[in-house]
Order: structure tokens, then C-alpha cells, then sequence
């Protein structure tokens, strides 16, 4: 090698060096593989730990947030649960729901966290809460928004096929769209003001699950209401604003302030 | 010439070569650092100093924080008190200049023995330099060696350490020697006075803060003549934050002098309290209130500090070591002891885990968790205190640990994750828990095991399974909208538009086929047949143009009317009587025109501007009519 190609060479061999010397970020896989191994062994705080980086690091899957579930369950099974650990267990279930809505697994064991909250609740002598969603949550909650959307665009079609119809005088087609039209305009009404409204609450309100074994209601200021019926941890809640510390949420009926430390909300995965 | 330019070439070069380079070097060159106590021996009670001198060569910074560890049973009376310095020597040909600060501690020993003190510390370059360690003897409290006097160089009983004879010539009248005015400390220095007489200052050592860290909240009194006595107190309110507090409200640090704008004040430091922020935002400390009552205040008078506004974030997620929980900042070590560690299945043993360093220590650890192993809730003990205006101490978990299986078990290790504001990087304390032999115990009793409320609930996902396509809700797009609207509003308006072009076409149909249009289209072919010299034509066209316009304004067929009659017909509805002759008399031009051979263009063109007349007249009526 000739003097003056030395240098630049051994630089470059060094910075090549560095490089594969330098700590290789763990794999998503393989982290969730640590995780699963973690609990197989019985280390549900390392496996929290773990699906919890997970999560930090804003990897969403249904399997990691179902696991995390399952840790904390995994935790609570091996009487070293925590205050919160019911809660924290219930929003990785709704997680993974949120995420794979057919998730049956999911779904039942955020029932059986819920059911497990209702006992306790009612073992500790106090009253349990019953939650009746309003009325314009019912609605746009009847049917995924997307159905509510093709519906809509089904109703539009009726409609135009209708007045196109109409300009047919005196004939079989005339009468069709005379019928058609009115039924066209008002199934087109109601379900874009269905799919707007669902979509409304998609794009200005979180998911999230109550992680404390009441989450408080209080004031704009923080200040503690106590006429105010908390709510019971495992509940799932919508954070509609929030501001320093604490989150204005929606739980059935009622709209209330409370601490953001009392919720855990759900990540939603991103759009393709 | 290129050998002389070559020799004065390599001659440069070898001078620049030889001189220094002050900037790279002074940036890299470490302070100097001397260190100075102002006894080595002293007695329990008695206040002490250490100075540290700190200089750096660099111009643009100075070194910074300075910091002094301190053994138990020594104590900080007052400070650091922190003055800037600057020196200039002359070193060789070159004038050297050095910054730097210079930091006094004043000490207090609260029981005797032989103390290491130190060394203390700065920071410069974002590098920790430390000074010398200090070596002080502690005597019981009257059992220390007197303090030297200062010594009268001209007197030569002092200088033999003989006593002191009274001096005759001194006159007792004389008056004494005006005294230095008093050195102000900078760092207290203020614009102005916000109040006459006392008020409050307030101050951090820092404004922005990661969650966890802690700051110090200092509260001077800052007042004129003394005589002043306090009426009332409210502590200033800081709920988003722990508390611990580093100056004793009933200890004296002392008093200061401050610049106040441009008088001397006394300033003495009231309120010094470590705050560790609790959550994340822009959080307040409220305002310390005193009531005040004395010399040069109108009656009783409430002075109040400013509040101060904290912005607190989350330590960086760049590097952030797995399991890291929020808060937990500092520099902590961490020592583990397991006893014993041999027992039988079912027994417990004793594990002690102490966190020591400095900063927000943790309330909770997390335990590694096995199968068959147990940990129980841990007994906390601590001994923390502030040193040097910093919080630093122990926490000790004490935990039962019960381990049912039988064997060979690694208990693991513990490890905690911590975030250093001072070095900006994120470390983790750990401490190796070690093994524990298990004995199977023969008369164990049975593990009662209760029912399990989750047993229907599946197990964990051994596999990442394949993640739902997630796509953008379709109404998120715009064109979703557009289409849902678009189409009827596009036939409505498609519809409308029609019709609208129909009514159109059957108006413009209408308007050619009007009298008015008629008549006006006949006095055009009347003009051009005029210009051609055909006036029979042209006398034929105007009367026809009349004949239109009369009939377009009144409905009156004038044709089948008779001359005579045609006026008053005219006139029944509603023609001026002008308009009616005139009528008329275009209707007997025309016709003398038309069967007059020696008809000329003169006449031809009256006809024809008096038929343009009568038609604006008959329009005015068509259009009054309508």
C-alpha cells in the first residue's frame, strides 16, 4: 500500500470499525420475543417492562398490546398485582380491539378484567356504577363509520338515479322516481349526518381506559369534586380536550375533568 | 530567488510551528484550581471557610456550580459565595489573562474528631474538576487553639507574642477611620426596588427543568434600616412539586449586602428549598407573602415575591434505557444484600437493596419476578438531607422475598434506570442479586391455591401475527364528499338549467315573431331600399313598418281601418292625438310616395325619419301597454 492511500485507509477501516461497534437498536421482533419469553418464565415485570418499551416506542400491534395485557394479568395472577394493574391490563385488551376489532380473545378479556373490577367493587361495599352511553354515541355507534359512509353514498346514488327519473313524464320510470327521490334525500341525510358525526368523534376525541381504582373528578383548576361519582378503573372513557396536567373525558352521560395520570389512552395505528 | 524564498518560506513555517495556539489550547487546557482553609484545627461551634479559586484561561466561559462534599458532622453555615475574579500576569513576552470564580463555604463542625473535607468541585467544559481535600481538626467545643490574632507589624510587643501594653499616645478622641464600604454580593443585585423600605425576592437556579430534577427556590429579604419585625408569613405554594427544604426557616444564613439599583441594601436569604417537579408543563411557584411592621413602613405592610414560572419536560427519548420511568433523575448507585441464602421451600429471606446518590431518589423499584418467588412490600427507610444545596442520601428497601420452589434459584438483578441532568445522559444502577439454594422442606405445608378468575382468558401470543391494513376512513378524503353531494345537486341543477334554457328558446321564438320587431325590421329594408333609390320600396316598407308598430302598440289592425277613422280609433286607446295624426299622415306620405314616378330622396329620408319618430312614440305606448 502506498504511503499516501495509508491514511484515508486506515480512517475508513476505523470509521467501519465504529460502525459495527456501535449498539445496533433491538428489533421490534425481537424484543417482542423477550417479552414472550419473560412471561413464559414467570418475569411478567420484565415482560411489562418490555411490551411497555414496546409501546414507548409507538410500535402498535394488536399481539403486543394483547401481551402487555397479559402481563399485567400475568402480575395480578401471581397476587404482586398493583393498584392500576387491572386497568393497565384492560387497555392493552381494548387496545388490541381497537386495532383488530375481530380480536375475540381481545375482547373477552377486557369483559373478564371489567367483570373482575365489578367484584371487587361490590366485595369493597361500593355501589357500582351503571353507565348508559348518550344517545348520539348509540347511533354512529350502531354501525362502523365506514358503513355509515357506503350507506350514504348508497342514498346519493338513489337519489340522483331518482331525479333523473322524474323528468320522464308520464311513464312507469316517472313514478319510480317520484318514489325514489324523497326516500333517496332522506336516507342520504341521515347517514351523512351518521358518517360526519362518526367521524367527528373519531377525529376529536381519544380512547382511553381508567389505570387507577377511581379516576376523580375535578375542576378546570383541579380541585377535587367530591359529589361527583368517580369512575371505576377498566372504564373506557373519551378524552375530549386536555390541558396541564389534566383531561377533559366523556364516560356514558357525563363530561368531567380529571387527572391525566388516572387514564392510559389507546394508540391508535396510522393510516396506510 | 527560490532558494531565499524557499529559506523564508521553511523559516515561517518553523516560527509557527514554535508559537502557541492560545484558543485550541485555552478551550482544552483544565482550570486551575486552588483550594484554601482558614484553619486547620478549630473547635465544634466555631464557623471556618474553605475557598475555592477557580481560573480558566478561556475568556468566553467561566467555570461554573461549584460544589463542596461534606463528611457527616460537618456542617454549611453560609454560601457558596460566589465572586467573580480576573488576573492578568505577564508570562514571558505575553500578557495571560485568566477568568474565573472565586467560592467561599463558611463550615461548622457539630462534634469533634479529624474530618476530610472535600475536595470541592466546578464544572468547566462540561467536565467535573476537582480541588484539593481539605484536612480539619475538630477540638470539643473551648478545647480549640486561639484564634491568631492580626499582628501590628510595627509593634514590637506582638511581634515577640508578648501582651499588649496600653498605648499612651493614642488620643481616645481622635475619631475613628471612616470604614470601607461594605463589598456587595453581584449575584444579588437588582435594578430597582419594587417596594419602599423591604421587599421580597425570588429566584431559581433554573427556569426549565426535566421531570424529576430538582431546583432550588431561594427567597431574599431585601430591606434598608433594621428595626423591621415580621407580623405574618405564608410560605409560597408549589403543589405541583416535593418539597425538602434546605435552609431551616428559624437558622440565620446571615446578611448581604446587595445592589439595589444605586444604593446599598442588606439582603438575607429567607426561604432555600429543593423542588423536584411532579409533572410535566409549565407549573408556578406561587408567591411567599410577610407581613412587615417597623422603622420607615407606614403602618403594617404586605410584601409578596413574584411568582415564577417552571417549564418542565420529559428527559429526551433519545437513548432512553428500557424501563425508564419518568422522574427518576439524578446520579444513583445502587448496593444489594440477600441473607440468607440457603432456606427451605416456603421460607422467606431477607433482601436489602440501598439507593444512594443525589437527586430525586425513587419511592418504588421493580423487583424482578419469577415463578415460584414472591416479593413482598417492601419496609423503606431513608436518610436524605441537602449538602450543599443539592439533595442527596439513601433509600433502603428492605424486602421479605418468599420462594416456594424447591432448588437452585437466581434471584436476578435490579436494575434503575436514571436520568443525569448534569451530564445529560441516561445511566442505569444495578446490583446483582446472586443465587439461593432452596431446601425441600418435608413438612412444607400445601400451597393452598386459590381459584383463578382469568383462567378462561386466553393465553399470551407466542408469535406477532399479522398486523390489520389500517386505511384512511374514506371519509377523511375530501373527494368522498364531493361525490356524495355532487351527484344529485348536479342533476337538480342540471335539471334547472334546462328548463331555464327552454323558457329561453321560447321567448327568443316569441320576440322574432313580434309586431314590434316586424316594423322595425320593414324601417330597416326601407333605409337600405332608400340608399338604393328604390322610394317606391322604401315608401311600401315604411307603411308596412306602421302598419306592425300600430298594431304592436294598440292591437288595432290598422290596415282594415278606414283613413278617416284611423285617429279617433287611435285615440279611443290611449295615442296622443299628435301621434294619431302624425299616424296618420305618414300612412298618406307612403302611399303619395309610392305612386309619385318623380319621388326624390329628400322626401324619401323625411318619411323615413318621421316613420322613426311615430315608432318611438307607438313604442313608448307598446311598452306603456304592457
Amino acid at each position: 500500500m502506498k504511503p499516501k492511500a495509508f491514511f484515508p485507509g486506515m480512517a475508513i477501516l476505523a470509521f467501519c470499525c465504529g460502525l459495527a461497534w456501535a449498539e445496533e437498536p433491538v428489533s421490534h421482533e425481537r424484543l417482542f420475543d423477550d417479552g414472550v419469553r419473560a412471561l413464559q418464565q414467570g418475569d411478567h415485570n420484565r415482560a411489562i417492562t418490555i411490551f411497555e418499551t414496546l409501546a414507548d416506542r409507538g410500535f402498535v400491534h394488536p399481539d403486543v398490546a394483547y401481551n402487555r395485557g397479559m402481563a399485567y394479568l400475568a402480575r395480578i395472577r401471581a397476587k404482586q398485582g398493583r393498584p392500576g394493574d387491572l386497568g393497565r391490563a384492560a387497555a392493552g385488551f381494548e387496545e388490541a380491539s381497537l386495532v383488530r376489532p375481530d380480536d375475540e380473545q381481545a375482547i373477552h378479556a377486557a369483559e373478564r378484567v371489567r367483570a373482575e373490577v365489578a367484584r371487587t367493587t361490590a366485595r369493597s361495599g361500593r355501589s357500582q356504577v351503571v353507565v348508559s352511553p348518550s344517545l348520539d354515541r348509540i347511533l354512529a355507534g350502531l354501525a362502523p363509520e365506514a358503513v355509515w359512509a357506503w350507506l350514504a353514498l348508497v342514498a346519493s346514488l338513489t337519489l340522483s338515479t331518482g331525479l333523473v327519473l322524474r323528468q320522464r313524464k308520464a311513464s312507469a320510470a316517472h313514478l319510480a322516481g317520484t318514489i325514489a327521490t324523497p326516500i333517496g334525500l332522506m336516507a342520504l341525510m341521515v347517514f351523512a349526518s351518521l358518517a360526519g358525526w362518526s367521524r367527528h368523534i373519531r377525529r376529536s376525541t381519544a380512547p382511553a381506559v381508567v389505570v387507577v381504582a377511581e379516576a376523580r373528578i375535578v375542576d378546570e383548576q383541579g380541585t377535587a369534586l367530591p359529589k361527583e361519582e368517580p369512575i371505576p378503573e377498566a372504564s373506557r372513557v373519551e378524552v375530549l380536550e386536555r390541558r396541564a396536567g389534566l383531561s377533559k373525558i366523556r364516560y356514558g352521560q357525563r363530561e368531567g375533568w380529571t387527572h391525566t395520570t388516572s387514564l392510559r389512552e389507546l394508540a391508535r395505528p396510522r393510516a396506510e | 530567488m527560490t532558494r531565499t524564498f524557499r529559506f523564508a518560506v521553511l523559516v515561517l513555517m518553523a516560527f509557527a510551528l514554535l508559537l502557541p495556539a492560545p484558543t485550541v489550547e485555552a478551550q482544552s487546557r483544565p482550570p486551575s484550581l486552588e483550594t484554601a482553609v482558614s484553619e486547620r484545627e478549630t473547635e465544634v461551634g466555631r464557623p471556618f471557610t474553605i475557598q475555592l479559586s477557580a481560573m480558566a484561561s478561556a475568556t468566553d466561559r467561566t467555570p461554573q456550580n461549584p460544589s463542596l462534599p461534606l463528611p457527616p458532622g460537618i456542617k454549611i453555615r453560609s454560601g457558596p459565595t460566589i465572586m467573580p475574579k480576573t488576573q492578568v500576569t505577564l508570562h514571558g513576552p505575553n500578557l495571560i489573562q485568566q477568568m474565573g470564580i472565586v467560592a467561599t463555604w463558611t463550615l461548622e463542625a457539630t462534634r469533634p474528631g479529624q474530618y476530610r473535607i472535600g475536595p470541592p468541585t466546578v464544572i468547566y467544559g462540561g467536565k467535573l474538576h476537582a480541588g484539593a481535600v481539605v484536612d480539619v481538626t475538630v477540638h470539643p467545643p473551648g478545647a480549640g487553639p486561639a484564634r491568631p490574632r492580626s499582628r501590628d507589624p510595627f509593634d514590637i510587643f506582638d511581634i515577640f507574642g508578648l501582651p499588649k501594653l496600653p498605648n499612651v499616645f493614642d488620643d481616645p478622641f481622635q475619631p475613628f477611620a471612616e470604614p470601607e464600604p461594605p463589598a456587595t454580593d453581584p449575584a444579588l443585585a437588582i435594578s430597582a426596588a419594587p417596594a419602599q423600605g423591604v421587599f421580597l425576592h425570588a429566584v431559581t437556579d433554573n427556569t426549565s427543568v426535566v421531570l424529576g430534577e430538582q431546583l432550588t427556590l431561594s427567597v431574599y429579604e431585601y430591606y434598608q434600616t433594621a428595626g423591621v419585625r415580621k407580623t405574618s408569613i405564608q410560605e409560597p405554594s408549589a403543589a405541583d412539586f416535593l418539597q425538602f427544604p434546605i435552609l431551616d426557616p428559624s437558622d440565620d444564613p446571615g446578611v448581604r449586602q446587595a445592589d439595589v439599583g444605586s444604593a446599598v441594601w442588606n439582603a438575607r436569604l429567607v426561604r432555600k428549598v429543593a423542588l423536584f417537579p411532579l409533572r410535566l408543563g409549565d407549573l408556578t411557584i406561587g408567591p411567599m407573602r410577610i407581613g412587615y411592621l417597623g422603622r420607615g413602613l407606614r403602618g403594617e405592610v404586605m410584601r409578596e415575591s413574584k411568582p415564577l414560572l417552571i417549564r418542565v419536560q420529559d428527559a429526551p427519548t433519545l437513548g432512553r434505557p428500557m424501563g425508564y420511568r419518568s422522574g427518576d433523575v439524578g446520579n444513583f448507585s445502587m448496593t444489594a444484600t440477600v441473607e440468607p441464602r440457603d432456606i427451605d421451600a416456603g421460607g422467606g429471606i431477607s433482601v436489602r437493596i440501598k439507593v444512594e446518590g443525589t437527586g430525586n431518589l425513587p419511592s418504588s423499584l421493580t423487583t424482578p419476578s419469577k415463578k415460584g418467588i414472591e416479593w413482598l412490600d417492601p419496609d423503606i427507610k431513608e436518610n436524605i438531607e441537602a449538602v450543599d444545596g443539592r439533595i442527596r442520601g439513601e433509600r433502603v428497601f428492605s424486602y421479605i422475598v418468599k420462594l416456594h420452589d424447591p432448588g437452585t434459584v437466581d434471584l436476578g438483578q435490579i436494575e434503575l434506570p436514571f436520568y443525569d441532568p448534569q451530564r445529560e445522559r441516561y445511566g442505569v444502577a444495578k446490583a446483582r442479586l446472586g443465587q439461593v439454594t432452596v431446601r425441600q422442606h418435608a413438612s412444607a405445608p400445601e400451597i393452598k391455591t386459590d381459584l383463578d378468575r382469568f383462567e378462561t382468558v386466553a393465553e399470551p401470543r407466542t408469535a406477532l401475527g399479522t398486523a390489520p391494513r389500517i386505511s384512511s376512513p374514506i371519509t377523511d378524503t375530501l373527494w368522498y364528499w364531493i361525490a356524495l353531494f355532487a351527484s344529485p345537486l348536479a342533476i337538480v341543477m342540471g335539471g334547472a338549467v334546462w328548463n331555464m334554457a327552454g323558457k329561453a328558446r321560447r321567448s327568443v321564438t316569441k320576440w322574432r315573431q313580434s309586431l314590434g320587431r316586424k316594423g322595425k325590421i320593414s324601417l330597416q329594408e326601407a333605409k337600405i331600399a332608400c340608399k338604393q333609390e328604390r322610394f317606391t320600396d322604401a315608401a311600401a316598407e315604411v307603411e308596412k313598418a306602421v302598419h306592425a308598430m300600430i298594431e304592436a302598440a294598440t292591437a288595432i289592425k290598422s290596415r282594415g281601418v278606414l283613413r278617416t277613422d284611423l285617429p279617433a280609433r287611435l285615440t279611443d286607446v290611449g295615442i296622443s292625438d299628435a301621434a294619431a295624426r302624425s299616424t296618420v299622415e305618414v300612412l298618406e306620405a307612403c302611399e303619395t310616395l309610392r305612386y309619385d314616378p318623380s319621388a326624390n330622396q329628400q322626401q324619401a329620408i323625411a318619411l323615413l325619419n318621421q316613420a322613426t319618430e311615430l315608432s318611438r312614440l307607438l313604442a313608448v305606448r307598446r311598452k306603456a301597454g304592457k
